[in-house]
């Protein structure tokens, strides 16, 4: 029984690893780094209160921002996804793009 | 050479005793018939010798006018009315509106029309008849009992004036009134001791008397919002000679209501109310939250001689008002010019508000007054920048921006080895298909 999600787990690793091409091991990357980010500033407010709470809300809408976006940009380049449309290049432009407004955004609100 | 010196003698002596009644010097005294002044003469001289000008009138004179065209004749009036006058009230109190003070005086014979004046400044009469009776504190020699004593101040140093230091029994023989509790502009002076009732003399008791005790006011005062002051007094005797030549305290008691009643003292005003940042002297049209103001402004009391002194208090409070006050400050007062100041430091919420002064001290002039003026919120670029326990939220953004560059550099030029496989595996395929 103890050995088994351990099993499963080294499976799906494996598998993964296998599976994924290379440009989405690197999205995936960037993905988990902007994940630790941003439970690393809920945690800050936790400790420290919510005195710039405009700061808060900049910094944490930053990663939270290019989390969804760059999980959009992974639908639209994963070669198995088959329903769009849009070539990567176009994908990527609009990745770019969005990018530039929330960060222009985030660091008006930052204070 | 004689007449010359003579000359400016008296001219002298008349600036010398320039004291100057407020309003003016004319006064209207309504007696019963003018025969009674000299009842009264140590009383009415008490005034002349202050700078008034008494007028004295039969109060059953129907030519009797303290209006004409539009323009009042007199400053103040006594009205000493106990013998069933009939007065004129709707005249006396247009007269009370006008903000010019008047002394009411009656006996236990008061007419109804007096009764209506009291009524039409908050007070109710007994009835016409009654007197206020005391078994206890009477004058030795009175059989009927009516001529009473009381210590029973008000405690209004204002409106006691010299009296407060050298308080002494009062003698009061007359008609007791009922004092409404809820009345913010009337004020208790003399009240009768609480062994005393107010009925008929020579009847036998046979319901509840009007008053009893405590509740009889013998003289009550009345400021109006437009600062004139009334004082009813149910004992015109109080005010004779007869009760001023006894050792009770009738003569300082009644000549320092008086000059009270005719703005003598506590009747303030207020000029120069300014309001400016602490460092600057430009006035503004506006503030902005959390600025610290300095506020000022000069209140000075009438004196009958020196005219109008520094008025000396330390309870004088500014509050800032928006619905509700959200600031209040007590105002530190300067002796020697009269100005009142205090630094307010301007709350954190924005809107429309005002600084407020309302000084209603018991036996002054009502001060009030008060300035709007706008509270703005901070501009966008007035916030604090750079707090340091924020930085943890700069980094994350900065960071978060620099891996965006990072990774997009990544994704353009990394060769994706996988890819190109599966797509030679498929090529491959395809050949040997179409082969």
């Amino acid at each position: 029984m103890t050995e088994n999600p351990l099993k499963v787990f080294q499976k799906i690793f494996s598998s993964y690893k296998n599976t994924t091409t290379q440009t989405l091991k690197i999205i995936d990357c960037f993905l988990v780094f902007q994940f630790l980010t941003g439970i690393l500033q809920f945690a800050y407010v936790f400790l420290v209160g919510k005195f710039p709470f405009n700061s808060f809300l900049a910094g944490f809408i930053s990663t939270v921002g290019c989390f969804v976006l760059t999980i959009n940009l992974r639908t639209l380049v994963d070669p198995e996804n088959k329903e769009t449309k849009v070539s990567a290049k176009r994908a990527f432009v609009d990745f770019l793009i969005c990018n530039v407004i929330l960060h222009l955004a985030v660091f008006n609100y930052i204070g | 050479m004689k007449l010359t010196f003579f000359c400016i003698f008296v001219i002298t002596l008349v600036t010398l005793s320039s004291a100057k009644p407020l309003l003016g010097p004319k006064t209207a005294v309504l007696l019963g018939s003018i025969d009674e002044k000299h009842q009264y003469s140590e009383f009415f001289d008490s005034f002349t010798k202050k700078g008034y000008d008494l007028h004295f009138l039969r109060a059953d004179d129907q030519d009797i006018t303290l209006k004409k065209f539009g323009e009042y004749l007199y400053d103040q009036a006594i009205l000493f009315v106990g013998k069933s006058e009939e007065i004129n009230v709707v005249d006396i109190l247009d007269f009370i509106d006008s903000g010019r003070s008047v002394i009411v005086a009656t006996s236990s014979d008061l007419s109804d029309s007096v009764r209506e004046l009291a009524i039409g400044c908050g007070i109710e009469f007994d009835e016409q008849g009654t007197s206020v009776i005391d078994h206890f504190n009477f004058k030795s020699g009175d059989k009927e009992h009516t001529t009473i004593t009381t210590s029973n101040f008000c405690d209004i140093p204002s409106v006691l004036g010299d009296f407060a230091q050298d308080k002494k029994d009062v003698l009061f023989k007359g008609i007791g009134m009922e004092f409404k509790k809820n009345s913010p502009l009337n004020y208790r002076i003399l009240v009768a001791p609480s062994t005393s009732y107010s009925y008929f003399v020579d009847e036998k008791i046979t319901e509840k008397p009007f008053v009893i005790g405590d509740e009889i006011t013998l003289v009550s005062a009345l400021q109006t919002r437009g600062n004139a002051r009334v004082i009813f007094s149910g004992s015109i005797e109080m005010f004779s000679n007869d009760f001023f030549n006894t050792n009770y305290g009738n003569s300082l008691f009644c000549k320092e209501i008086g000059s009270w009643a005719f703005n003598e003292r506590g009747f303030l005003r207020l000029r120069d109310f300014t309001h400016h940042k602490v460092d600057s002297q430009i006035k503004q049209d506006y503030y902005r939250i959390k600025d610290k103001v300095e506020f000022s402004v000069i209140i000075e009391e009438y004196d009958l001689e020196k005219g109008w002194a520094p008025y000396v208090a330390n309870d004088v409070q500014i509050e800032y008002v928006m619905l509700s006050p959200f600031v209040r400050a007590t105002l530190a007062n300067n002796p020697e010019t009269g100005k009142f100041s205090a630094n307010l430091s301007l709350p954190d919420k924005h809107g429309t508000f005002k600084f407020r002064l309302q000084y209603h001290k018991r036996g002054y002039k009502f001060l009030e007054k008060v300035e709007e003026i706008p509270l703005k919120p901070f501009w966008h670029n007035q916030y604090e920048r750079f707090i340091p326990v924020a930085y943890p939220y700069y980094l994350s953004a900065i960071l978060m921006l620099v891996g965006f560059f990072i990774f997009s550099i990544i994704f353009l030029y990394h060769k994706d080895d996988n890819v190109e496989k599966k797509n030679k595996k498929a090529t491959q395929k395809n050949n040997k298909k179409n082969n």
